[in-house]
């Protein structure tokens, strides 16, 4: 079993009573079995000598106990891994970027702490999935909606904090986020926001509070545990309208997307417009037909929804249709829903849209480049993908892409993995770096990824000599000057680690 | 709260397919029934994703659907809610204790004697 790095066995053993001192000793695990629940299933480098794989695990349930471990992990040195609920799969899952990582578990930090329907906000702590405030929400009547990602299971904290994003009006999640509570490197406790002001009113209701607002250094981020969070609700629609715009050719793409954008600018597409291809294409076997140009003929749909008075959403979609109408041979599909809605009745296309909650299937080696908001740029993203994965004996024709601000798409690719098959696997790592050296020379970048690959995306956001990464490593050096937490994330090192950046090039 | 090793109070001790014996009480059937709805439903219900894939696997030989199956061995049921699969993945002490794997169980094997 591995531990630390710089700890001999006693002293890893000393550190670990400590901990089971302050969490109980049924809330320390070190055990072959319980471990292997705290491995990633879907790792590219699974049962393999380099898989990152946990040296213990350790799950607090109050924001106190958090506190008291972080400080024993300075005492120790212990480094340590952070999830809400691991289930981040695609993107490493519950396991860190290193080998010897203690986990540190906030599934018992499940307390739902305020749900206010007048003011359309909830209070969760990390432990809660969208499951679970969703029906915490349906049982009492609240008429509030989540915004809810594939995963249902995941934590609203966790996948909000990695950009996670959904499919309502708020799926722009983190512009939705209000006021955190955060745990240092060093074990002090700050409130965000109006949160800093002790027994503030508006905590959820006003985001920025008073001088430099700091929430946006613990997204995606080795510089605090977040332990509680405030997030906007959306109030139930009297109307909920969900649409899909039809189109037949591979090129239509390009329309599809580009008239897309000034409704989206507008706001009169609210929600995160979808782009889907029709058929099952993908990045495994078995695509559909094939056209002349290499490219599956199915075509692409696009899935929109509006919410509010019916006159307005019957007005907003007629004006939608106008814009795609004379796009050839497009078909339009809806469906409407009013007072009172039973969302656990609504067809499944249509849950999303409407904030319900489910379970997506699919965890490759995501790679989600950031596109111009163009359907130009979608179609040489495909296209550029594909030659790159056709050197792998692969092919790529796309996956869903998400307008889910405004401004810009993001594809969700990935690399497909085959449970037990470590030289394919191996090769999809590969693939995927290839997809973020090629694509970073045509300005694009991922928007979240998974950690086998995080410092290989670090590496592209290189202006100005990796400046912004000499600005995290100098957070990372205030904050936590003995480097306990999240070594590795997004590239982001201790000092000690940092000549030998990166385990697999260490 | 620490998961419980063991079931208290035993109203029946059902004989179960993998011949692992297990106490089911209403109770801790009930309460079985609650976390598989809270955890397990969303890929194993009717059309589920997992269910689709059990259907192939099965060829209708034995129920698709998890909760129909009047075969299942508690003690199975357990060690593959805490193994890793690529199928499904573990749950974690945080996610379901000792005593929540065992009443997940006990719903499952509750109709077991159907068959018998």
């Amino acid at each position: 079993m591995a531990i630390p790095q710089g700890l001999t066995e006693q002293q890893f053993s000393t550190a670990l009573n400590e901990l089971a001192g302050v969490v109980g000793r049924d809330w320390v695990f070190r055990s072959r079995e319980i471990l292997e629940t705290y491995r990633d299933v879907y790792s590219p480098y699974r049962n393999q000598a380099d898989e990152p794989v946990a040296s213990a695990a350790v799950a607090p349930a109050t924001v106190e106990q958090v506190q008291q471990v972080v400080r024993i992990a300075n005492t120790y040195r212990l480094p340590l891994w952070v999830f809400s609920t691991g289930r981040n799969y695609g993107y490493g899952g519950p396991a860190g970027v290193t080998r010897d990582a203690v986990t540190l578990d906030l599934k018992r930090m499940n307390r739902i702490l305020d749900v206010n329907e007048e003011h359309a906000y909830a209070v969760v702590e990390p432990g809660v999935s969208f499951f679970e405030l969703y029906r915490y929400v349906q049982e009492r009547g609240i008429k509030l909606w989540l915004d809810v990602p594939g995963p249902g299971w995941g934590s609203l904290v966790g996948n909000t904090l990695e950009h996670g994003m959904g499919y309502t009006p708020y799926c722009d999640r983190m512009a939705f986020q209000c006021g955190m509570e955060v745990v240092l490197p060093n074990g002090d406790l700050v409130r965000t926001g109006m949160g800093a002001l002790p027994g503030a009113s508006t905590w959820q209701m006003y985001k920025h509070g008073l001088g430099p607002n700091v929430d946006g250094l613990f997204y995606q981020s080795p510089f605090g545990i977040v332990t509680k969070m405030g997030m906007w609700l959306m109030p139930e629609p009297e109307t909920y309208l969900s649409c899909a715009i039809a189109v037949s050719g591979w090129d239509d793409l390009v329309p599809l997307v580009n008239r897309m954008r000034p409704l989206r600018h507008a706001n009169l597409v609210s929600n995160n417009a979808t782009f889907r291809p029709r058929g099952p294409v993908g990045g495994g076997p078995g695509g559909s037909a094939l056209g002349p140009n290499g490219f599956p003929t199915g075509g692409w749909d696009v899935t929109v929804a509006f919410y509010g008075p019916e006159k307005i959403v019957d007005q907003q979609w007629e004006h939608v249709r106008d814009v795609y109408a004379t796009l050839p041979g497009v078909e339009f599909q809806s469906r409407k829903y009013k007072q009172p809605m039973n969302r656990d009745a609504f067809d499944p296309a249509d849950r999303s849209q409407a904030g319900v909650p489910g379970l997506v299937q699919g965890h490759p080696v995501f790679m989600s480049p950031v596109l111009p908001f163009t359907g130009e740029a979608c179609l040489e993203c495909i296209q550029v993908f594909d030659r790159i994965a056709q050197r792998y004996g692969r092919r790529y024709f796309g996956s869903w892409m998400h307008a889910d601000s405004p401004h810009s798409i993001i594809t969700t690719s990935g690399a497909e993995l085959r449970a037990g098959d470590e030289a394919y696997n191996r090769q999809s790592v590969e693939l995927a770096k290839a997809w973020i050296r090629e694509g970073a020379a045509r300005g694009w970048g991922a928007y979240r990824i998974h950690t086998a690959l995080m410092d290989d995306t670090r590496a592209i956001y290189s202006f100005n000599d990796h400046a912004l990464l000499r600005l995290h490593h100098t957070l990372k050096d205030a904050l936590d000057p003995n480097g306990v937490l999240a070594p590795g994330k997004n590239g982001i090192w201790p000092r000690e680690l940092r000549d030998r950046r990166g385990r697999r090039s260490a | 709260m620490r998961p419980r090793k063991g079931l208290a109070v035993a109203v029946c001790v059902a004989t179960l397919g993998g011949g692992a014996l297990a106490a089911q009480t209403a109770e801790t059937v009930d309460t079985g029934r609650r976390i598989y709805a809270n955890w397990c439903v969303h890929c194993h219900r009717e059309g589920g994703s997992a269910t689709r894939v059990l259907e192939q696997r099965y060829q209708g030989k034995v129920p698709a659907v998890v909760e129909e199956r009047t075969d299942l061995a508690a003690a199975r049921i357990v060690r593959l809610l805490r193994t890793q699969t690529p199928g499904m993945t573990a749950f974690r002490p945080t996610d379901l204790t000792d005593s929540d794997v065992e009443a997940v169980a006990a719903y499952l094997t509750r109709n077991n004697a159907l068959k018998r």
